[in-house]
């Protein structure tokens, strides 16, 4: 029974070891062309996450959180391109694929928050309504405390005793 | 006693003082909106990230370092590419007058993201090898063929003749600023470059 099992094991092996070879070039490689195509592709999908992360500022949004990724995604592209330089295409490819994904859930997310901030004040709005708002109530608390203060002091006017001395 | 006129005047006082206060959350926000001319920032340093000892007399096959920075004084976010090249002395170097960037490949760009009044800071290795000397119809002609720059080789393929007013093989690695124009959708030479003159030698 064993002897039958090592048999068929050490068959199975020879077949794989022959197979390998053959099968091997069946595997795509990635090509330097393929590389190229994929970094532009990357290239791009950041360049359109730039320009989403820019109408989202113009909105009004705090994009610091957004600009950190894009630098992010700037450096696994610039890893790319220097895995291209170096021959390495596979991971050339790999990387590249995953800066435009990357760059991708940036523009993404760079859209729900303008989409976010256009149903929000913008703060300039919020601080000049706060002045205004303020301004007015101030005013008004002073007039009611001035139209108090002014018979409480003519009160207090006309209890002193005035004397001449001399 | 004061008067009633002075009390007046107090409460008037107060009232502007607080208005005064009141404007001061919209005033910041209207005057941080208006700024000056925006303009960006390129810069080398050597390698004690200062502006002096930067590297000049280059050995092939030794390794040397600067520091490249950026900063953004636009106003608002931007996106910067930061190309590095390398010109032999009598390659054009790029014109800021009319923003015309080298003709040469890039060898190395850097992708670049900042915020308003950011500084993007990085240190940039960069080694020469395959470096030749030849006697061609009877000048003296140093050939580069590989430049490193952060370990990784590039192909280069330049040579400059010996200059013999200076004593050496000069070459000159620039560091161009481009800028992605979001009305255009491409980046635009910003008209801004740093070099740094390198006198090559081919032993170590």
């Amino acid at each position: 029974m064993s002897l039958q099992f090592s048999v068929r094991f050490l068959a199975a092996i020879a077949i794989v070891a022959i197979l390998f070879p053959v099968a091997t070039p069946l595997i795509p490689a990635e090509s330097a062309q393929n590389a190229s195509v994929e970094i532009a592709n990357a290239s791009q999908a950041l360049s359109a996450a730039f320009i989403k992360v820019s109408e989202a500022e113009r909105d009004g949004v705090n994009v610091s959180g957004l600009t950190n990724r894009l630098n992010k995604a700037g450096g696994i592209l610039t890893s790319a391109q220097e895995a291209l330089e170096e021959g390495n295409y596979s991971g050339a490819v790999s990387q590249a694929v995953s800066v435009t994904d990357f760059a991708n859930g940036i523009a993404l997310d760079a859209t729900g928050l303008m989409n976010q901030a256009a149903t929000q004040p913008s703060s300039l709005l919020l601080s000049l309504l706060f002045t205004l708002v303020g301004s007015v109530a101030l005013v008004a608390v002073l007039f009611l405390m001035w139209r108090r203060f002014k018979p409480y002091y003519t009160r207090k006017l006309l209890k002193t005793n005035p004397r001449l001395s001399g | 006693m004061w008067s009633l006129d002075d009390y007046r005047y107090i409460f008037v006082f107060v009232g502007l003082i607080g208005i005064i206060l009141l404007s001061v959350p919209s005033a910041s926000i209207l005057i941080s909106s208006q700024q000056g001319d925006p303009f960006s920032e390129l810069y080398i340093l050597g390698s004690e990230h200062i502006a002096e000892k930067y590297p000049f007399n280059i050995s092939s096959d030794s390794d040397y370092s600067v520091y490249l920075g950026v900063v953004n004084h636009l106003g608002s976010s931007a996106f910067y590419e930061v190309d590095l090249k390398l010109l032999n002395s009598s390659d054009a170097v790029p014109d800021t007058a009319s923003g015309v960037s080298s003709p040469l490949p890039v060898l190395y760009s850097y992708n670049v993201f900042l915020l308003d009044g950011q500084t993007w800071e990085t240190i940039s290795d960069f080694s020469f090898s395959n470096v030749t000397i030849h006697e061609l119809s009877g000048r003296t002609v140093l050939y580069v063929g590989v430049m490193n720059i952060n370990h990784i080789p590039v192909q280069v393929d330049n040579s400059v003749e010996w200059d013999s007013e200076n004593s050496g093989y000069f070459y000159r690695f620039v560091v161009e600023l481009w800028r992605y124009n979001t009305t255009s959708n491409a980046f635009r030479f910003d008209g801004r470059f740093v070099s740094l003159w390198l006198n090559v030698t081919s032993s170590g």
